[in-house]
């Protein structure tokens, strides 16, 4: 019986152990590809202050890509595969830098970068801007585990977190603020991090 | 796949320059937009209400006449599950501003209001919250679009409301928000004019022949409603694995067919979109099409 039991837990163990992403990565990822994660966000932002647009991978290889062409009357979804000449004509007729988005694009891809987006929030009725950034890592590619994305909100301002490192909402600081109803814990002032199951 | 996924980029290219005007929600004569603005001026500033306790009156009115101006903008939040009833009030406010304008400074100022031949008493529990939202984007600080959304959701009840009647905060993410087809039918009833028809249901898809030909012949007499599956057309996640049940309503701007692809243009709670993707899945992903016919024309 007490064989049989022990089996049990250790199932349990092992299942839960399996289950979960080990929880040095999102640190840890975050130390290792600063520098390009920064690098990324700059010139996403630089873009996107020229032209709004969103970007994302549709696929597992990272092979087709989606952009989100947003002018004033309208949004525009198109999918290419990445080595697609037409990409440029497309970003070219809606005014966007092709060459600068390509890169973007090739930038996102070294980082595993599925979707990069521009968000807004208000604080004290201003309105303000993150970028979001969700990353498909092999780390987090875990059978049964529904938490498969990456995710890192980068803030312009510094933010407020509580003792256990969980972002604030500066209106009221015993709040807890949620980016797309998700919890987020610190990287540092500006930088913050879940683990979801949605990629935006 | 790929062929299919060149395809399309020519596809949108090709449709975007012949097709410069997509709208076919019949636009608002000017007068009728300006007797709103009209009336709101005349209105000029509200008293706070105490119906409304979180409700800001400066941030109302000018949430009201933004959404005259500029309907395209009327956004339903990020996480909550009010797309039915911004499609509604989309097409609402394209079709009677003044109308809207005056149910809801009436909605404001009174606590309750009629539309029509509706009469809404929004409870206590949602004019607590109204006001309140928080993290849902522009919805935060879109204070009338939170009285409108709250009011239509807290008034109208579907069987998918059954377990979930009475508000309680964060409701508005549950299925106390919720919409099946029907009651999405009864409310377009309700609210408008003209006449409603309906295809499809909550589980099975519409059955019609020629679908883009289909969607153009009901775009033609009136405005037309989309009951989607929505994971291909804002998708959130990768798995292969697709849940078979519609969750987003949008409002069809306009469709065209060549070579087995669609071009939709759709209102889609906030933006006017344009994507191309293959009748196989536009047929997949669709469950219902409501659309209305003008009475007067009959």
């Amino acid at each position: 019986m007490t064989k049989i039991f022990s089996y049990i837990t250790l199932l349990f163990w092992l299942s839960g152990v399996s289950c979960s992403p080990p929880r040095s990565f999102p640190v840890n990822y975050y130390k290792e590809n600063e520098e390009k994660i920064h690098a990324l966000n700059y010139h996403y932002q630089t873009l996107y202050l020229q032209k709004p647009f969103a970007a994302e991978f549709n696929d597992k290889r990272f092979e087709i890509v989606s952009f989100e062409l947003k002018t004033d009357s309208l949004r525009y979804i198109f999918e290419f595969p990445v080595d697609d000449p037409h990409i440029k004509d497309t970003l070219k007729k809606f005014g966007y830098n092709p060459t600068a988005l390509l890169q973007l694009v090739n930038d996102m891809k070294e980082i595993r970068c599925t979707w990069i987006n521009t968000l807004d929030y208000y604080v004290d009725d201003n309105k303000r801007l993150l970028t979001f950034l969700s990353i498909r890592h092999k780390a987090l590619d875990i059978p049964f585990s529904p938490k498969k994305y990456f995710i890192l909100t980068i803030y312009e301002q510094k933010q407020y977190y509580d003792a256990q490192g969980r972002l604030l909402d500066k209106r009221n600081l015993r709040r807890l603020r949620k980016v797309n109803n998700e919890i987020f814990w610190r990287i540092n002032d500006k930088v913050c991090y879940t683990l979801s199951a949605k990629f935006r | 796949m790929m062929r299919f996924l060149i395809f399309q980029g020519f596809m949108l290219l090709f449709v975007s320059f012949v097709y410069a005007q997509p709208s076919h929600v019949k636009t608002t004569s000017f007068t009728n937009k300006q007797l709103a603005l009209n009336y709101l001026n005349e209105v000029h500033e509200l008293k706070k209400s105490a119906s409304w306790p979180h409700i800001k009156p400066d941030l109302y009115l000018r949430n009201l006449r933004r959404n005259i101006e500029d309907p395209d903008f009327l956004f339903a939040g990020r996480n909550t599950n009010f797309c039915s009833y911004a499609a509604l009030g989309y097409v609402l406010l394209k079709e009677d501003p003044l109308g809207y304008v005056q149910f809801m400074v009436d909605l404001y100022q009174n606590g309750k209001a009629s539309y029509r031949n509706t009469d809404f008493t929004p409870s206590k529990g949602i004019k607590e919250t109204a006001g309140q939202l928080i993290y849902e984007g522009e919805l935060d600080r879109n204070e009338a679009d939170q009285v409108l959304f709250f009011t239509l959701a807290d008034h109208f009840k579907g069987y998918l409301n059954i377990l979930n009647r009475n508000y309680s905060p964060g409701d508005e993410q549950k299925i106390w928000a919720s919409t099946n087809l029907s009651k999405f039918n009864r409310m377009l009833r309700a609210m408008f004019k003209m006449e409603i028809h309906s295809k499809g249901g909550d589980l099975v898809r519409p059955k019609v022949k020629n679908l883009s030909a289909f969607l153009n012949e009901k775009l033609s007499k009136g405005n037309v409603f989309l009951y989607l599956n929505n994971t291909v057309l804002h998708r959130k996640f990768h798995h292969k694995t697709k849940k078979r049940i519609p969750t987003h309503y949008v409002v069809l701007l306009g469709i065209t067919e060549a070579n087995n692809a669609a071009t939709i243009t759709f209102w889609d709670a906030g933006y006017k979109t344009r994507k191309t993707i293959n009748m196989h899945t536009l047929r997949w992903i669709l469950y219902g099409i409501s659309w209305s016919e003008n009475k007067d024309k009959h």
